[in-house]
């Protein structure tokens, strides 16, 4: 658990989402450390996009929510995080280069740039730098938004389901990149619904059950050989 | 042994065609109950009664009001008639590049990709889009059959029939073409041979009758017996025999068969991946219907450029997978408003070469209103000095309108040029920033076109004398403009397209020539309008 003399990458007190009259979260609090490597599961439907969704604002909420210290709405709380969602939000008119030349000076970050590249050749999308991804599949455009986003280096990443969509070579490589992230000091927080995804990334794992954020019991060796399915 | 159950024994029996039939009845019969359900709510099946019985009796009275000429006219109508008959039957030869009909993704994936004659799979489709080219041919030839009533004297009663008739074989022939244009090889050939033929052969026999008579002076309509009537597909534009139907008979059966014969194995090669991006067009299309019913624009609904990259995967244009041009970008380093400016540029520069002739057009517009306004504002406060009183206040509000006017244009031109919306809300890009950058295209193109209109608008009677009072009103009402527009729609979240944003940053701009100068100080509206461009550029949102 985070020690609390760590100043918190995340810190989330009594988060409440209420939509449509439903209570989808209730009085939820979190705190992830810097180097926290977090898996949030949950049944379909429990809620589990709606709450990172209410972490960065995207859902109206109450609580506190502060990210490095700061509200995420501002633009120095927005400096601390970047936000991956379920769905790969593209620029159908960009290319793949180009996004990733937009992400880095969106982010003041020259350094992305090149880091996002390199990611994408990881990912063996080295040949279709100059495409357009609205020509691709579901998981090339996945790679694509992940790249992104890790190339960023926030001291938060908050990533909506990112293994769906991806094959397996890409799942492992992902597994490896978000530790690597951890290790190196940023926080990152993901949902998915497969459990066996704490053994692959040696997560802390909480789940949403009926609104409710609490701690998860992980069977022992749920990790080996685990796959997002 | 339900319904469902038939509908599988009857396909798992070897009758694929009965499968589909079944899956067919089942679709069409749950959306036409759709349909009726929603007619009936939405609009009330007892109105639609209504509006068809006022309709029909509309129609008979129109009819009967008719005014039938004393005496009949000369049967040149006829003979001008059927040669368009024939250039419509031969522009079939232009088309072919796309099916004239496609499949949706979810009969592609599960029917087409069956083993299952094509003809089978299509057989719906097919009869469905006959229908309606048989409704709009029959339409055109009972407009015919009155025209002809009226002004010719003659009685065509098979007119409406024979119109379907030819629309439906056209139809076909334009299937065939498609075949013929897409087929690789010898698979080719047959439909490319019946294409060709029955093209050839309903052209030639729709302006038989009109050649005659432009070239030597015959009269077919007038002058045949006859059994020559059934030898031209329009036979019926000027004769009242059962016989006209005989050759628009013929064409639509042999039509028919090419195209049966056509289906009967093979899909044409391009068919399947032409059709997955139809669907996708009709579905982009639809969207943007509701969108505009619903008063969304129609960014909010593709990307920029969406529509033209579809069209150029469709036909395999260069654009489907990589863009055509590209604009240099500037340094990673960069402040973010360059980066913004890029990505609005870049959208703009990729969209089609026809686009930019009316965004310069827009823009052309923006500068000239702009340039009458800033003369209305200048010399509104001139007369007053002048002559205190003068004009009245019809005289002043007509100048506010032309702000009102000139800001509406700037917004427009806008709203085409700030580009897609940016992720702000997330992304750490101050305000100002996100302001600037989106705002440099449509500057940079406001500034380009000044010169020009400032050279049409010195044409004009209302043209004004150049200024630094004049410089200052055009740059304040197009700035305050611009910017108004901007930050309105990134505020709410509201498209830029959309009327809204658009009307409130034109009523933004007129505000201090709507007040001021109906309470009689317009000497003071360009203090205030500078006044306003400062508040709204230094409004944070």
């Amino acid at each position: 658990m985070t020690p609390q003399n760590v100043d918190p990458v995340l810190s989330v007190a009594s988060l409440s989402v209420r939509l449509g009259g439903v209570e989808i979260v209730s009085d939820a609090d979190l705190r992830l450390a810097p180097g926290d490597l977090t898996l949030l599961t949950g049944p379909n439907g429990a809620g589990k996009s709606t709450f990172l969704r209410a972490l960065v604002g995207l859902v109206p909420s109450s609580g506190d929510v502060e990210i490095v210290g700061r509200p995420p709405a501002t633009l120095s709380g927005r400096e601390g995080f970047v936000f991956v969602p379920d769905e790969p939000a593209l620029y159908e008119d960009l290319t793949l280069a180009e996004h990733a030349y937009l992400n880095a000076v969106l982010y003041r970050d020259p350094g992305a740039e090149e880091r996002a590249l390199r990611l994408l050749e990881g990912f063996g999308l080295e040949g279709r730098l100059g495409e357009f991804p609205g020509t691709h599949s579901r998981g090339m455009r996945q790679k694509l938004s992940l790249s992104l986003a890790v190339a960023l280096e926030r001291p938060l990443t908050l990533l909506d389901e990112p293994f769906n969509g991806l094959d397996l070579e890409a799942q492992d490589r992902l597994a490896a990149l978000l530790k690597r992230l951890s290790d190196g000091g940023r926080a990152v927080f993901l949902t998915g619904h497969q459990r066996d995804l704490a053994g692959l990334l040696d997560a802390r794992v909480v789940e949403i059950v009926d609104g409710r954020l609490r701690p998860a019991a992980v069977a022992d060796g749920a990790g080996a050989g685990a796959r997002a399915r | 042994m339900s319904v469902g159950e038939t509908g599988v024994a009857a396909a798992s029996a070897g009758r694929a065609s009965a499968g589909i039939a079944y899956l067919r009845g089942r679709t069409v019969a749950r959306s036409l109950r759709a349909y009726v359900r929603w007619v009936g709510r939405a609009i009330g099946w007892w109105t639609v009664g209504y509006l068809i019985f006022w309709l029909v009796v509309f129609g008979i009275s129109a009819f009967e009001a008719l005014p039938r000429s004393a005496q009949p006219v000369p049967l040149d109508p006829v003979y001008y008639a059927g040669a368009l008959v024939a250039l419509w039957f031969l522009s079939v030869l232009l088309s072919g590049r796309v099916p004239p009909l496609n499949l949706d993704s979810r009969d592609l994936y599960r029917l087409a990709l069956a083993p299952v004659s094509p003809h089978d799979v299509l057989a719906y489709r097919l009869w469905l889009r006959r229908g309606t080219r048989a409704l709009g041919g029959a339409a055109l030839g009972a407009i015919w059959a009155l025209f002809a009533s009226a002004l010719l004297h003659r009685a065509t009663p098979w007119a409406p029939l024979v119109g379907a008739l030819l629309a439906v074989a056209r139809f076909d022939v334009g299937w065939l073409r498609y075949v013929a244009r897409t087929a690789r090889g010898s698979s080719g050939s047959s439909p490319r041979t019946a294409s060709l033929l029955l093209t050839v052969l309903g052209a030639a026999s729709a302006a038989l009758p009109s050649f005659l008579y432009f070239t030597g002076g015959a009269a077919p309509a007038r002058d045949v017996g006859a059994a020559a009537v059934g030898l031209t597909v329009t036979s019926a534009l000027w004769s009242g025999s059962w016989l006209v139907l005989v050759a628009p008979v013929l064409l639509a059966v042999a039509a028919h068969v090419a195209v049966r014969r056509s289906l009967r194995e093979e899909w044409p090669p391009r068919f399947a991946s032409q059709s997955l991006v139809l669907a996708q067009l009709q579905g982009l299309r639809s969207m943007q219907f509701l969108a505009a019913l619903a008063g969304f624009g129609f960014s909010g609904v593709a990307g920029p450029g969406e529509r033209e990259r579809l069209l150029a995967t469709l036909h395999d244009r260069p654009g489907s997978t990589r863009p055509r041009r590209s604009l240099p970008r500037p340094s990673a380093d960069a402040p973010a408003w360059q980066g913004i400016a890029w990505r609005a540029a870049t959208a703009l520069y990729r969209r089609p070469v026809r686009t930019w002739f009316l965004l310069a057009a827009q823009v052309f517009a923006a500068c000239c209103g702009g340039l009458v306004a800033a003369g209305q504002v200048v010399g509104g406060a001139a007369a007053v000095t002048a002559a205190p009183g003068a004009g009245g206040l019809a005289g002043s509000l007509g100048g506010a309108l032309t702000v009102l006017v000139a800001g509406f244009l700037t917004a427009r031109a806008t709203a085409a040029f700030v580009g897609p919306g940016l992720p702000s809300k997330l992304a750490p890009v101050p305000a100002s920033a996100r302001n600037l950058g989106r705002s440099v295209p449509v500057l940079a193109a406001l500034a380009l076109f000044t010169p020009l209109a400032w050279f049409t608008t010195s044409l004009l009677p209302v043209a004004a004398t150049v200024s630094s009072g004049l410089l200052a009103a055009y740059a304040t009402i197009l700035l305050t403009g611009v910017l108004a527009v901007e930050k309105y729609s990134s505020w709410t979240g509201v498209e830029p397209g959309r009327m809204e944003p658009q009307l409130v940053a034109a009523l933004l701009v007129a505000l201090p020539a709507l007040i001021l100068q109906a309470l009689g100080y317009p000497d003071w509206v360009l203090g205030s309008q500078i006044a306003l461009l400062l508040v709204v550029s230094l409004i944070e949102v």
